[in-house]
C-alpha cells in the first residue's frame, strides 16, 4: 500500500468545532492498522481555509478533502486511510476546488 | 505526556523546579518582563478583567482554557510540545543523525541569532499595538487584541527560555536586551525594520496579524523543523497559538471587507457612513503584504543555504516528508530575476540557496487563500469589485526585487510611472487620515463600529454580546 | 593593462566631500560595477576596483587637499558600513590575484596610517551599520573608531569561522599590536562570526566610542571638528594629480621616467628608472607651481603604477631586473632641496610618496636583481632601490658608481622601520651609520669594498654571468622563492607593518591554497554553496 499523509485542520474554526478530539481519535484508529506510523502519518495542519465546512481532514497522495467531519465518520475515514475501505463520498466535494487546490499544490512541491 | 507545573511562579512543563540555575535566571528576568509589560504593553488596561484563553497544558484542550484575568496576572509560562525522545534530524547534511538536545558548539552563535531575531519580533508587535485599545471597534475585538498581546508575550517567554537554558551568559544578556529594544525607538529599535512601523489603527492591526503574523507562522514552522530539539518543540507549541492570531487578522480584514461590501450592496458610499472603501483596504493590503514578504530574507541567500545545510531551519512542513530530497541537493529553483534592461528572466539557482524563496512561495499561496476567502464574501453580497493580492515583486525593499520598480501586476516599470502611480497602490496620508477618522471607540457589549461586521460567532461558545472585557 | 587612474568626479563606489578642514569619505559601493564580471558587490562589499578608488581618494586628500586635517571614513548606505572583501569575488579569483589583492588593500590602509603619522591627516571611522571583515580592518587602519550603538550593528572578523581563511588586511595584527586588545579576547572575537556590538565592543577595546543612533552623526561631526581644531595647519591649496598613463607596445610599458619591458618567455621583466632632466623645483612653493609633473613626484607615481601592472597583469614574471639611468648629481640635488624644505607640506608629501613606492618595491613577491652596469645611475633613491634588491650585480668599471644621498639616513624607511643600509648591515651598524653620514659616491671596486654589491663582475664576464644568474633564478620554485625572499629581505625586529605583510605572505598564502579553504569541499569554496565545508582535521 502507498504511504499516506493525513492532515487534520487545527485552524480557529475547526478547533472550536472540536478538531482536537477528532485528531486524537483518528490517530488512535489509524494506529490499529499501522501502530508505528510507518506508512501513515497523521498530522495537524494550521487551517486549510475552508473554515465554513469544518472540521476538515485531507488525505494525500489520494487528494481527498473531507469536510464537515464528525466523530461518527472516523471509523470509515480511518479504514480508507489504512487502505481497507473506499473514500467516504458523502464527506467529499463540499469545499471550493480552488481552496482544495492550494493544499495539493503545496504537497505536490516540485522540490 | 510531560507534566505541567501550574502552581509554580512560572507555569511550565520543562521541570523548572528541578533546574535551580534556570529557575533563578528566569525568576530574575520575570520582574523585568512585568515592568516592560507595564510600561510598553497595552496602555491603560492592566486593571481590567479580560476574558482570555490561557495555556495550562500542551495536550489537547490544555491550552484552550478561558477565564477572566487581569493581563499582568496572565500566566506566562513555558511550554514545549511533546515529542518523541529519539527524534532524528530529517533534513540537511546531517539527516538521519539524532536530533540535538543541546546546542552544538559550532552552531551556537547562529542559532542564538535565529532565536534572538525571532524573539525580538514578539515584544515588538505588542509595543506596536499598545495604543489600539483606546479606539477598539468592539469589546470582542478588544479581547482579541489582548489575547494576541499576551500570547506574543508568552512567545517572548518561550524564546527567552531557550536563551537562558542553552546559551549561558550571552543568552542572559540577549534576554535582557529583548526588553531594552523598543519598536520605533530611533536609538534602540527592534531588529527587523517592519517591526518598527507604527500600527495606528485597526485596519493596520488586522493587516498586521493577517500578513506579518503569517510570516511569523512560516518562520516558526521552519524553526519547528530544526535539528535543535528544544527549539523545534518550543516553536511547535507557539505555532498552535500563532494560528489564532492569523485567524484574528484574516477574520478582521474579512469583516471590514464584508461590512464595506454590505454598504456597497445597499448602494451607499462607504465614506458617507464611516466605513472603509475597498480601494483604501486594497492599498493597506498592498503595504502590509509586501512588507511582510521582506521579512523572509533574500530569495537567493547563502545564509538560508547554510541554515538548511546545518539543519537549523527546514522547509515548511519538512517533517511530513513531502519534499523529494531531504538534503535538497542536485536540484535547482527557478527564480525570476530582473535584468538591467528592464526585463525579467528566469534563472536557476541551487535549491538550498532558494530556501527563503521556497518558504515565501508557501506563504504567498496561503495569502492568496485568505484574499479569495474575503472575495467570496463580496461575491455573496453581489459586489464584484475584489481585493487583489499584489505580485510578489511589487514594492520590495529586500531581496532580488529591491531597487527595481514593479507595478502590482508584477510588470517592471520606470521611475516616472512609479512616481505617478504609487499613490494609487500604497496608502496615502489622506487614506491614513480617513481610516483614523473611522476609528470610533465602541465598548458597549454586542455593538460594533460601523466599518466592521460582527463575527459569525463569539469566543468559546459565548454570545457575541458577551462582556469580553470588564472595565474596572 | 589595468588602469589604476581614478578621479572623484567618476567614482563608482565612494563619495568624497570636502568641508573646510574635514573630509567626508563615504563608501557607497555600486553593486552593479564589479571590477570583473561574475559577482555583485552587495552590502558595501569591496573588490579591487573599490579599493583603487579608496587609494585614489587618500592620495588626493594628501596632495590636492592639504587643508584637510581629518577624514571621516563612513558609509552612505543605511544597512551596511562595509561587509568586507566580496566573498564570491575571492572564491572566483586565482590564488595570485587573491594575494595581490590583499597586498594592495594592505598598502592602501597603510597609506592611511602613514598619512596620520606623517602628514597630519587623521582618520575617524564612523561605523553606522554592520561592519564585517575587511570593513572592520579598514576601521582598524583609522585613528579612531566610532560605532553606532543600536543593539544591532556589530564589528566582526568572521573570516576564520565562516570562510576558513584569515582576515587578509592586517586585522589580526592590528587588533593585538595596534589596538592592544588582550590576546584571549582577540581570540574570542576572531572566532565569533557575528562579532560584537555596543558596550561590549567598547569594553574590549574594539572601538573607541559608541553613540546612540539619533546622535551618531552629530557626535562624530563634533569629534571631527574637535580633532581638526587640535591639529596644525599644513597648506591652503593643493596640487592636482594628473593621471599616470603608460604607452603600451606589446609587452613594453613606456612612461616618462620609467620603462618596463616584459620578456614573457624568459619570465623576466626589466624596470628602468630615469633621473630628472632639465630644471627642477627647489622649494615647496616651486613644487606647488610645478604640480604633479615634477620629476620627484611623477617618477615615483609612475614606478608605483608600473609595479602594480607587474603584480596584476604579469603573474608569471618571476624576476625583475632593475636598471637605473640618469645624472646622479641631478637626483641628489632634488633630494637635497626636498630635505631642505621638508617643513613645507608638499616636500613632505613627495618624500612620503617616494618612501611608500620604495616599500611597494621591497614587497614585490618577485625576485629582484639590480644590474649596475654601464650607464647606470644607482644614486639617491635609485641607490635605495638598488640595495633593496635581493642581489646587486655591479660592473667592475671605474665609471660605474653607487652614490648615497641624503634620503638614505631614515627618510625612506622600509616596512619594518629600518633604513635599507641598517637592514643590509645588521652585523655592522657602524658601517651603515658611516655610509649614511658620508653620503659618498663609490666607484665600483670601492662600492664592493663597502659591501654594497653582491657580485663585482669583470666586464668580460658580465654578459654571461648575468645571463646565467637570471636563468638560474627563474628556474627555482616560485613558492619557495616568495617565502625565502620575504624572510631574508626584512632582517631585525618586526613592527606592525612588517608583521602584516609577513603574515600575509606566509600564513594567508598557505591557507588560501589549502584544501580546507579552497579545495572542492573547502570553506571558502563552499561559502554560500548548498553544502557545508569538510575539513581535513590534521593540524600542522
Amino acid at each position: 500500500m502507498t504511504n499516506r499523509l493525513c492532515y487534520v485542520c487545527e485552524g480557529g474554526d475547526c478547533t472550536e468545532k472540536g478538531s482536537g478530539d477528532i485528531f486524537d481519535k483518528l490517530r488512535d484508529l489509524v494506529r490499529e492498522f499501522d501502530p508505528n506510523e510507518e506508512r501513515i502519518k497523521i498530522r495537524r495542519y494550521p487551517c486549510f481555509g475552508a473554515c465554513e465546512q469544518g472540521i476538515n481532514v485531507t488525505l494525500y497522495p489520494d487528494k481527498v478533502f473531507y469536510s464537515k467531519v464528525t466523530e461518527a465518520d472516523l471509523p470509515e475515514i480511518a479504514a480508507h486511510i489504512a487502505g481497507k475501505g473506499e473514500a467516504v463520498q458523502r464527506l467529499t466535494g463540499k469545499c471550493e476546488p480552488d481552496v482544495e487546490q492550494i493544499i495539493w499544490d503545496m504537497l505536490d512541491s516540485p522540490y | 505526556m510531560s507534566i505541567v507545573d501550574l502552581e509554580a511562579k512560572i507555569p511550565n512543563n520543562v521541570g523548572l523546579r528541578e533546574n535551580k540555575r534556570l529557575m533563578m535566571a528566569l525568576e530574575k528576568w520575570q520582574p523585568k518582563f512585568l515592568d516592560w509589560w507595564a510600561n510598553m504593553g497595552p496602555s491603560d488596561f492592566n486593571q481590567d478583567q479580560v476574558y482570555l484563553r490561557t495555556a495550562i497544558g500542551v495536550g489537547q484542550g490544555g491550552w484552550a482554557h478561558f477565564d477572566y484575568v487581569k493581563m499582568p496576572d496572565y500566566r506566562w509560562g513555558i511550554f514545549l510540545a511533546d515529542g518523541p525522545d529519539d527524534r532524528k534530524i530529517h533534513f540537511g547534511d546531517n539527516v538521519g543523525e539524532k536530533a540535538w538536545p543541546e546546542v552544538p558548539g559550532e552552531f551556537r552563535n547562529r542559532l542564538r541569532r535565529l532565536i534572538v531575531t525571532q524573539g525580538d519580533t514578539e515584544p515588538a508587535s505588542v509595543e506596536q499595538q499598545r495604543m489600539l485599545g483606546h479606539c477598539c471597534p468592539s469589546l470582542y475585538d478588544l479581547r482579541s487584541l489582548f489575547q494576541v498581546n499576551v500570547e506574543e508575550g508568552r512567545h517572548l517567554w518561550a524564546m527567552v527560555y531557550l536563551l537562558q537554558t542553552h546559551f549561558g551568559a550571552d543568552g542572559r544578556d540577549e534576554a535582557e536586551a529583548m526588553l531594552e529594544r523598543h519598536s520605533g525607538d530611533q536609538d534602540n529599535p527592534r531588529i527587523l525594520q517592519a517591526f518598527n512601523y507604527p500600527v495606528n489603527n485597526w485596519l493596520d492591526f488586522f493587516c498586521f496579524t493577517a500578513f506579518m503574523d503569517r510570516d511569523g507562522k512560516y518562520q516558526l514552522a521552519s524553526l519547528a523543523e530544526s535539528s535543535f530539539d528544544p527549539l523545534a518543540r518550543t516553536t511547535q507549541f507557539m505555532l498552535a497559538e500563532e494560528a489564532y492570531h492569523l485567524q484574528t487578522g484574516e477574520n478582521g480584514v474579512g469583516r471590514i471587507v464584508k461590512r464595506t461590501g454590505e454598504i456597497m450592496a445597499e448602494g451607499k458610499d462607504p465614506r458617507t457612513v464611516g466605513a472603509i472603501p475597498l480601494d483604501v483596504i486594497q492599498r493597506y493590503v498592498n503595504f502590509w503584504f509586501t512588507g511582510s514578504m521582506d521579512l523572509f530574507g533574500g530569495e537567493d541567500s547563502t545564509n538560508a543555504a547554510e541554515a538548511f545545510a546545518m539543519g537549523l531551519k527546514g522547509r515548511y512542513r519538512e517533517s511530513d516528508g513531502i519534499y523529494k530530497d531531504p538534503k535538497a541537493l542536485n536540484a535547482n529553483y527557478s527564480l525570476e530575476m530582473p535584468t538591467e534592461d528592464g526585463k525579467i528572466e528566469k534563472k536557476d539557482i541551487p535549491l538550498r540557496r532558494a530556501m527563503n524563496a521556497v518558504l515565501l512561495d508557501a506563504y504567498i499561496a496561503d495569502c492568496k487563500r485568505i484574499v479569495e476567502r474575503w472575495n467570496r464574501d463580496l461575491d455573496k453580497l453581489g459586489v464584484h469589485q475584489h481585493i487583489q493580492l499584489p505580485d510578489h515583486k511589487f514594492n520590495r525593499h529586500q531581496g532580488v526585487y529591491a531597487g527595481f520598480r514593479f507595478n502590482p501586476a508584477g510588470e517592471i516599470i520606470d521611475e516616472a510611472t512609479w512616481t505617478k502611480h504609487h499613490t494609487d497602490w500604497l496608502p496615502t496620508q489622506a487614506d491614513r487620515d480617513y481610516v483614523q477618522s473611522c476609528m470610533v471607540h465602541v465598548t458597549e457589549p454586542g455593538k460594533f463600529a460601523n466599518y466592521i461586521a460582527p463575527p459569525p460567532q463569539g469566543v468559546n461558545n459565548q454570545p457575541i454580546e458577551f462582556e469580553y472585557v470588564k472595565f474596572h | 593593462m589595468t588602469d589604476f587612474n581614478r578621479h572623484p568626479s567618476s567614482y563608482h563606489h565612494w563619495q568624497l566631500q570636502i568641508d573646510g578642514d574635514i573630509a567626508q569619505l563615504r563608501m557607497n559601493v555600486d553593486s552593479e560595477h564589479p571590477f570583473k564580471e561574475g559577482y555583485e558587490l552587495k552590502l558595501n562589499s569591496y573588490d579591487l576596483g573599490v579599493d583603487i578608488e579608496l587609494a585614489d581618494a587618500i592620495q588626493r586628500l594628501r596632495f590636492e587637499h592639504p587643508e584637510v586635517k581629518v577624514v571621516v571614513v563612513g558609509s552612505a548606505q543605511e544597512r551596511a558600513f562595509c561587509a568586507g572583501a566580496n566573498i564570491r569575488m575571492l572564491a572566483a579569483s586565482t590564488h595570485p590575484f587573491k594575494v595581490n589583492f590583499c597586498k594592495y588593500t594592505n598598502e592602501t590602509r597603510l597609506s592611511l596610517e602613514d598619512a596620520s603619522e606623517h602628514s597630519g591627516l587623521k582618520a575617524i571611522c564612523a561605523i553606522n551599520a554592520a561592519c564585517a571583515g575587511g570593513g572592520y580592518e579598514l576601521a582598524l587602519a583609522c585613528d579612531e573608531i566610532h560605532l553606532v550603538n543600536d543593539n544591532n550593528s556589530a564589528v566582526s572578523l568572521p573570516e576564520v569561522p565562516l570562510l576558513g581563511v584569515l582576515p587578509g588586511t592586517g586585522g589580526l595584527t592590528r587588533l593585538v599590536d595596534k589596538r592592544k586588545v588582550r590576546r584571549d579576547r582577540a581570540d574570542v572575537f576572531c572566532t565569533m562570526a557575528e562579532g560584537m556590538r555596543g558596550k561590549k565592543a567598547l569594553g574590549w577595546g574594539l572601538v573607541d566610542a559608541i553613540w546612540p543612533k539619533s546622535q551618531f552623526n552629530d557626535k562624530v561631526d563634533a569629534r571631527a571638528r574637535e580633532l581638526a581644531a587640535s591639529l596644525p595647519d599644513k597648506g591652503k591649496k593643493g596640487i592636482e594629480l594628473e593621471p599616470i598613463n603608460a604607452q603600451r607596445d606589446g609587452d613594453t610599458y613606456t612612461y616618462t621616467h620609467v620603462k618596463v619591458e616584459v620578456d614573457a618567455a624568459r619570465r623576466l621583466a626589466t624596470v628602468t628608472v630615469t633621473g630628472p632632466t632639465g630644471p627642477q623645483p627647489k622649494t615647496g612653493a616651486d613644487y606647488e607651481k610645478a604640480g604633479s609633473a615634477a620629476w620627484a613626484l611623477r617618477c615615483f607615481r609612475e614606478l608605483d603604477d608600473a609595479l602594480l601592472q607587474l603584480r596584476f597583469d604579469h603573474e608569471q614574471v618571476g624576476l625583475i631586473v632593475l636598471q637605473t639611468r640618469g645624472d646622479a648629481a641631478a637626483i641628489l640635488q632634488v633630494e637635497k632641496d626636498l630635505v631642505a624644505d621638508r617643513g613645507h607640506w608638499l616636500c613632505n608629501e613627495i618624500l612620503l610618496q617616494m618612501a611608500r613606492t620604495l616599500r611597494r618595491w621591497d614587497l614585490m613577491a618577485r625576485s629582484t636583481y639590480a644590474l649596475v652596469g654601464e650607464g647606470s645611475c644607482a644614486a639617491g633613491a635609485f641607490f635605495e632601490m638598488t640595495i633593496g634588491c635581493d642581489r646587486v650585480y655591479l660592473l667592475d668599471d671605474e665609471n660605474v658608481k653607487m652614490t648615497i644621498g641624503p634620503l638614505s639616513d631614515g627618510l625612506l624607511p622600509m616596512s619594518h622601520g629600518l633604513t635599507r643600509l641598517n637592514n643590509r648591515f645588521l652585523a655592522m651598524p657602524e658601517q651603515a651609520a658611516k655610509l649614511a653620514k658620508e653620503q659618498g659616491s663609490y666607484a665600483s671596486a670601492d662600492a664592493d669594498e663597502q659591501g654594497l654589491c653582491t657580485y663585482l663582475l669583470d666586464p668580460i664576464d658580465w654578459d654571461d654571468d648575468v645571463r646565467i644568474a637570471l636563468e638560474e633564478r627563474v628556474s627555482l620554485s616560485p613558492d619557495a622563492l616568495t617565502g625565502m625572499e620575504a624572510s631574508l629581505r626584512f632582517g631585525g625586529a618586526e613592527n606592525c607593518d612588517s608583521k602584516i605583510f609577513g603574515r600575509l605572505s606566509a600564513w594567508q598564502n598557505w591557507i588560501f591554497t589549502r584544501p580546507n579553504a579552497t579545495g572542492e569541499e573547502g570553506a571558502l569554496t563552499r561559502y554560500g554553496a548548498p553544502e557545508s565545508a569538510k575539513f581535513d582535521w590534521r593540524r600542522t
